[in-house]
């Protein structure tokens, strides 16, 4: 899954995703969680995750708790 | 928590105060969803500065924005949604579309499929020249309706100039089999073939459960085979190839199942990437372009005014 054949961009480059962090049955929680997943395999991923702030923010630290233990 | 640390320095958020609900009408979401994370998340991609939108949220809405904020690919009638779905090939998927972005398809949506879903199966499966095989309920040239069989003669015209080969008519066993990689069809029907496919798995799964429950034989017999078991569980998991591909688009969307956890979301994540990284978007509509400069004697259909 992870090669392609047609043209590629150099391996090397960012990649840049948009998530809707809302709207899944499980919460923005499972959104994080699962885009972490993701990140931590791919050291090129960047996110721009939509959402209220409140939630996603604790995603990248910006308001750590917010979204607490889930 | 300790798996934030890897996104830490590597998102940017984006505060929206509105959510699209599974229950809000497509229509509705149009008119005044202007401040949904959805509306947003797929404006990134309109504006540049990401190269795919993942979602979990309301199918209709999520192709309804897609369409407007995104808008087709130029010779594009209808969009089309794209999944993976498990087979015996050696790649261990096929790729079926349409499954339910439109109820209607006629011969030249059925061509634009094809050369979508070949186009698909070229990145998402890494096969150099993907087998395209159109969904009817036999294999003989005179079965059915009179769009098949015209879309049936497009296709082929059209299979050599875009490396694929066509297999022509395949039935429905044929989606988990290995005659063809990529299978064609309309919304309507490859909607109820993915829940009829999905229903039988739970099915299967169910009565396997049962049945060795059934002795204390039998349930000696599930802790020998326990590793089989999970194996063909992992093989089976719907959260592993998580994530439908709106296609025909000016951009990449990917959808991901209402119902996923982190597992479901990192996998729609991994196939997002994959379509970045191919430049998917791009190759696909210079592939969709193409189609147009070749002349054929089909009839085109009616384009929709916007």
């Amino acid at each position: 899954m992870t090669t392609s054949i047609e043209n590629t961009k150099g391996a090397s480059g960012k990649i840049v995703l948009s998530i809707d962090a809302m709207g899944g049955d499980r919460g923005p929680a499972a959104v994080v969680a699962g885009i972490a997943r993701a990140a931590k395999q791919n050291a090129h991923l960047h996110f721009i995750l939509h959402g209220k702030k409140i939630v996603a923010g604790s995603a990248s630290g910006q308001a750590p708790g917010a979204l607490g233990p889930r | 928590m300790a798996k934030r640390r890897a996104l830490w320095g590597r998102v940017d958020i984006r505060d929206t105060s509105d959510v699209v609900s599974m229950d809000d009408k497509p229509s509705q979401v149009l008119r005044s969803g202007k401040n949904t994370s959805m509306w947003s998340a797929i404006d990134s991609v309109r504006n540049g500065e990401a190269e795919v939108c993942v979602s979990c949220g309301n199918t209709g809405a999520l192709m309804a924005l897609s369409v407007i904020r995104l808008r087709k690919l130029p010779g594009v009638n209808r969009p089309a949604i794209a999944i993976l779905w498990p087979s015996n090939n050696r790649q261990g998927f096929n790729v079926m579309l349409d499954v339910g972005a439109d109820i209607r398809a006629d011969a030249r949506d059925l061509l634009q499929y094809a050369l979508m879903g070949a186009s698909y199966a070229r990145t998402g499966l890494a096969l150099a020249r993907p087998r395209v095989g159109l969904l009817n309920v036999g294999t003989e040239d005179n079965k059915g309706r009179p769009e098949l069989r015209e879309a049936h003669a497009l296709i082929s015209q059209n299979a050599e100039d875009h490396d694929f080969t066509f297999v022509g008519f395949v039935e429905g066993g044929d989606i988990p089999g290995t005659k063809a990689d990529v299978i064609i069809t309309d919304g309507f029907t490859g909607n109820v073939a993915l829940k009829t496919g999905e229903g039988t798995a739970s099915l299967i799964g169910l009565l396997l459960r049962e049945a060795f429950k059934f002795s204390p034989l039998s349930r000696l017999a599930q802790v020998l085979a326990i590793t089989s078991l999970q194996r063909l569980r992992k093989r089976i998991d719907p959260r592993r190839v998580n994530g439908g591909v709106f296609l025909g688009l000016n951009g990449t969307v990917v959808k991901s199942h209402g119902s996923a956890d982190a597992l479901g979301i990192s996998a729609a994540v991994k196939l997002a990437v994959d379509l970045a990284q191919s430049q998917f978007s791009q190759n696909l509509a210079a592939r969709l372009a193409s189609v147009d400069a070749i002349p054929h004697d089909a009839p085109t259909t009616e384009q929709e005014t916007e």
